[in-house]
């Protein structure tokens, strides 16, 4: 292969717009510079490889942003980053946990709203990401998803053990979702839909978290692998794992789990509220 | 519109005649004493940037894939506004006694 046929493949790492507006004079520019090197072929092709990423990356982050993509593939996006940031930040607390611990602290454990109250947090940080351009929510959305996780987890944990995950999710959905639509109505007409979207989305997502986490594990590492670790008994549920970061998981497969996991929920979250949510901007754009 | 580091030098390359690609490359990376060399991803990135801010234009092209670029009158001002800022942190710089004085 030429290098010219080289470069002229990598090319295709652009976005299709910018390499049909710059792709020919990126080509000339390539020759012409590979004409006139002045150092060895391999550090002018490390220079080339560094600018062609670097540049890339650049022009596909721009075209994200510029939101020419379909509204689905940015929910989905937001929502898959949204259980990474999660699962991040629960570390970094747990992080945080043992860097000031004191054996004052022996014993001490958060409620249950206080894990909700962060994951609410988490999920109102990033749809208010993608929604308050259209609808202007900001603080308020997260301080509501944030106030109706940390009670429904609470109401959830006391109250809905005996029906599983499915029963967790199916509360903490309704808190959440109810809340939101509280926001939502103020701004757009019959916004009743995402309350519906959105228990059923953590429904699904917690259940099929619990499934995954369950059977991954227990197929990776079947004797360390203990569920009932986490104490009390209510606690033995895929809610746990949303926030399994608390639970200071050290092996790489483990994290890896957690991580594949998290994105796998805040998939399903998407893929079941990304129709309501189209259809409550579809009625914003004929208001 | 914040200018950055190679914009400003783009501008000053088109500023300076350089009017297509390869020699604004090259021009970048004389003004800057070969501190600066910048490859075909990240001159295009930033001609894509001050053609969408109206900094600089197309002009008549002068081979058959060849398209150069002239500054505008928006392009010259920001341009030196850039320039005036970096000269007064010079000064700045100067009066502190982190660079030598300039006579």
């Amino acid at each position: 292969m030429t290098p010219e046929r080289l470069y002229s493949a990598l090319l295709l790492l652009y976005p299709r717009t910018f390499r049909h507006e710059y792709g020919g004079q990126m080509m000339d520019a390539f020759c012409q510079l590979r004409r006139a090197r002045r150092r060895g072929a391999i550090a002018f092709w490390i220079f080339m490889l560094a600018d062609l990423v670097r540049s890339s990356l650049r022009q596909h982050v721009d075209a994200f942003r510029s939101r020419t993509q379909p509204f689905a593939v940015q929910w989905a996006l937001t929502c898959a980053l949204g259980g990474v940031m999660t699962a991040l930040a629960a570390h970094a607390l747990t992080w945080s946990f043992s860097y000031l611990y004191h054996p004052y602290l022996e014993g001490l454990t958060l409620p249950a709203w206080g894990y909700g109250a962060f994951l609410g947090v988490g999920l109102g940080l990033v749809q208010s990401a993608t929604l308050h351009r259209r609808f202007r929510v900001g603080f308020l959305w997260i301080l509501t998803s944030a106030v109706a996780a940390a009670l429904g987890l609470q109401v959830a944990v006391t109250f809905a053990g005996v029906a599983g995950p499915v029963g967790y999710g199916i509360v903490l959905g309704s808190f959440v979702g109810g809340a939101q639509w509280l926001v939502l109505r103020t701004r757009v007409r019959q916004a009743g839909w995402w309350v519906f979207g959105g228990t059923a989305a953590l429904s699904l997502a917690v259940a099929s978290c619990a499934a995954a986490i369950d059977a991954t594990l227990l197929g990776m590492n079947p004797f360390s692998y203990e569920p009932s670790a986490f104490e009390p008994a209510a606690y033995r549920t895929a809610i746990v794992f949303l926030l399994r970061g608390l639970g200071g998981p050290t092996k790489g497969h483990d994290l890896a789990v957690e991580f594949a996991a998290m994105t796998i929920c805040g998939l399903v979250i998407a893929a079941v509220t990304v129709r309501p949510l189209s259809s409550v901007f579809a009625r914003t754009r004929q208001c | 519109m914040k200018l950055t580091r190679v914009e400003f030098h783009l501008l000053l390359a088109v500023l300076g005649g350089s009017s297509h690609g390869y020699a604004i490359m090259q021009d970048v990376e004389a003004l800057t004493g070969g501190q600066l060399r910048i490859g075909p991803g990240t001159l295009y990135t930033a001609i894509k940037r001050l053609l969408a801010s109206g900094l600089i234009e197309e002009c008549e092209a002068d081979g058959e894939r060849r398209r150069c670029y002239r500054l505008t009158r928006k392009g010259r001002s920001l341009g030196a506004e850039e320039a005036q800022g970096l000269f007064e942190l010079v000064r700045a710089a100067r009066k502190r006694g982190l660079l030598p004085s300039a006579s």
